[in-house]
């Protein structure tokens, strides 16, 4: 059976201060309280801006090492790609994860390619590049244009040891189908929210402010069983940030699971 | 997640090496093929995955097979563990739907239209039947929710050996639109070189085809091939076991007879008829069944059972023919025949749908035949014999 992560996406929002973290808890501090929650986290400002190693090897230190860190590439590499200058980004970027590597404490980068990043050659030879000059790393690649999701893409996932992102978004058509297919010894689950009203055409805020019922945990238990009995590890990420939804979902989930809460183990 | 799309495709890869690696799991990690070692000229029937990473795959020749892997490890056959692993796929899934379409091979379609209110979302209780089957079996199939079998089938497919798949509604062309060509289902080795051959290679391309190109391309089938492409599938799922379903063709004579030469005539032409059916479904039978009925209202039946799936008229008729002369044992008057085709299922190879052909002259014979018949008609093309007499 398969080691389950669970965790959220970031864990710097000071809207959590109240719903998640104590009144007055200042930004030095997210870190440490949220090592008492949980055993991994996904780190998202690195999409936005490059992160450096001395930013990662301090959070791993923060950490005491009881946190397993997935991190997510940095736009320039998924979103922003320029094709004479993204190596340099790339190498940059792996340059900043050695801190994390060195203390074997990097989850996976997760590979995070937009709705207009289309299932067309050049695209795909761009992710064959980019698959083989990050390959040491553990990847994941989550694509929200639904054409990728076919067998020739997971067939080339499996080749390169890739682990394909299961998602959990709003049921609106021209998003991707639910595809569970496991490519690598790692698998890797991103829970977006299902805010239909509020996906397209508002802030990112809006879009993931939602709270998943017992329910739909209840579904992802059985979706994570199934996922469980073919990998060693799964990381599971809630995105679903707004006011601290993501951390009682996460916590909520691990009790589905049968774990107890990771600060009590 | 409470879309309306409720078809479900249970779908176990490589079922009969499936099977064995859950009876005996050391198999798991070991080159090992499925076949009938003592047969003159025997072939692969299943392949384990470490076997088919060597390049052996299901119909090789089994000599083949054993040159590429050294001491190739080589089970029989287990028809009685095959269907211990249906019923037992089947059973869980009676728990959550009545309409289970149990089809040979590892395959289990089933219709959930009706079954949230109990059990929640199509796409979770898909999933929880695949877990419990899996716990219950060993088996882990791929499964894929779509509003239709075909739909069903592609999407489960694209996600082997255990993924899992779930198709919205009014999404099915575009999902399948960017899948390889050859998951759709019907398309065997001829209509595969036809694919190849013409450039195309994802099922959207074929989707975009013109009629007179498909036509052009894949003959009178191509139209079907065409639609098929893009998602469109009406059939329903048909409970029951594929090897309980029957297939049946009734003849009444206009008045009682005692020629023999007649009523061979009367058999050849039902069972060109009955043969169609059963290649367009895909499909081959096990058992011949011939009733008479005689003109004093008794009846007589008998039943030819062979070690084979039967395919082709020429063996139809011949098994046909077999079973009444079992049955007919008494000199009086027949008024009717009642001829059925039963033990069915899938030939080892995709059967063509699209194209009725295959490797071996009598099937390509048969081929041509069928797309006479489809074309003008069963009678268009027959045995002289079946006009001589009618």
């Amino acid at each position: 059976m398969a080691n389950i992560l669970i965790g959220t996406s970031g864990y710097s929002y000071t809207e959590w201060v109240g719903p998640v973290y104590p009144q007055g808890t200042t930004q030095k501090d997210y870190l440490g309280l949220y090592t008492g929650m949980f055993s991994t986290v996904e780190l998202n400002f690195s999409y936005y801006r490059m992160p450096t190693a001395e930013q990662l090897a301090h959070l791993a230190e923060q950490s005491q090492g009881k946190i397993l860190f997935s991190i997510k590439a940095n736009e320039t590499l998924t979103h922003k790609i320029e094709p004479t200058a993204w190596k340099q980004q790339a190498d940059e970027f792996c340059k900043a994860l050695q801190p994390l590597q060195q203390t074997g404490k990097l989850g996976a980068v997760l590979l995070q390619f937009p709705y207009s990043f289309h299932y067309e050659p050049d695209r795909r030879r761009y992710l064959d590049a980019l698959l083989r000059y990050l390959a040491p790393l553990p990847l994941a690649t989550e694509f929200r244009n639904g054409q990728w999701y076919n067998n020739r893409t997971f067939d080339a996932l499996r080749e390169r040891k890739v682990a394909l992102v299961s998602l959990d978004l709003p049921e609106l058509n021209g998003l991707p189908p639910i595809i569970d297919t496991v490519t690598s010894e790692l698998a890797y689950i991103r829970l977006h929210g299902r805010n239909k009203e509020t996906w397209w055409g508002s802030d990112a805020a809006a879009r993931y402010d939602y709270l998943y019922s017992k329910q739909e945990l209840t579904s992802w238990v059985q979706r994570i069983q199934a996922i469980a009995r073919q990998v060693a590890t799964i990381l599971v990420y809630f995105n679903n940030h707004r006011r601290g939804q993501a951390v009682a979902n996460a916590k909520s989930l691990l009790e589905l699971l049968g774990k107890k809460p990771d600060h009590e183990r | 997640m409470n879309g309306k799309a409720g078809i479900v495709h249970l779908n176990i890869t490589n079922f009969a090496a499936a099977v064995a690696i859950a009876k005996d799991t050391s198999l798991s990690n070991v080159p090992f093929v499925v076949a009938k070692a003592d047969a003159a000229r025997a072939t692969v029937h299943a392949v384990s995955m470490r076997a088919w990473e060597e390049g052996i795959s299901a119909g090789m020749p089994l000599a083949t097979a054993r040159r590429l892997v050294r001491g190739l490890i080589t089970l029989p056959p287990d028809p009685r563990s095959y269907d211990a692993a249906h019923k037992a796929m089947e059973g869980v899934a009676s728990r959550y739907t009545p309409v289970v379409q149990n089809d040979t091979g590892g395959h289990l379609y089933l219709d959930l239209a009706g079954t949230t209110a109990l059990f929640g979302p199509h796409i979770d209780c898909a999933i929880r039947i695949r877990n419990e089957i899996a716990s219950q079996t060993g088996l882990e199939p791929s499964v894929a929710v779509a509003s239709n079998k075909l739909v069903a089938k592609i999407a489960s497919r694209a996600v082997r050996p255990r993924g899992i798949a779930y198709v919205r509604e009014g999404e099915e062309a575009s999902f399948i639109a960017p899948q390889d060509a050859l998951l759709l289902p019907g398309i065997g080795n001829v209509t595969a070189r036809i694919i190849s051959v013409a450039g195309l290679r994802e099922i959207g391309e074929l989707a975009q085809l013109e009629d007179n190109e498909a036509i052009a391309l894949f003959g009178h089938r191509g139209l079907a091939l065409r639609d098929a492409a893009r998602g469109i599938d009406k059939s329903k799922v048909s409970a029951g076991n594929l090897a309980d379903r029957t297939i049946r063709r009734t003849i009444d004579f206009a008045e009682p007879i005692l020629d023999y030469r007649a009523v061979q005539a009367a058999v050849t032409s039902a069972m060109e008829d009955l043969g169609l059916e059963l290649r367009q479904a895909g499909l081959g039978t096990a058992s011949v069944g011939a009733a008479v009925l005689y003109a004093d209202g008794v009846r007589s039946e008998n039943h030819e059972r062979t070690g084979r799936l039967l395919t082709l008229d020429k063996d139809l008729i011949g098994a046909a023919m077999r079973a009444f002369h079992k049955a007919a044992v008494r000199r009086v008057r027949i008024r009717g025949i009642i001829l059925t085709a039963s033990r069915l299922e899938a030939p080892l190879r995709e059967p063509d749908l699209f194209a009725f052909e295959g490797p071996t002259r009598p099937e390509r014979v048969q081929s041509a035949v069928d797309t006479a018949r489809l074309r003008f008609g069963v009678q268009a093309v027959t045995l002289a014999s079946t006009l001589f007499y009618a």
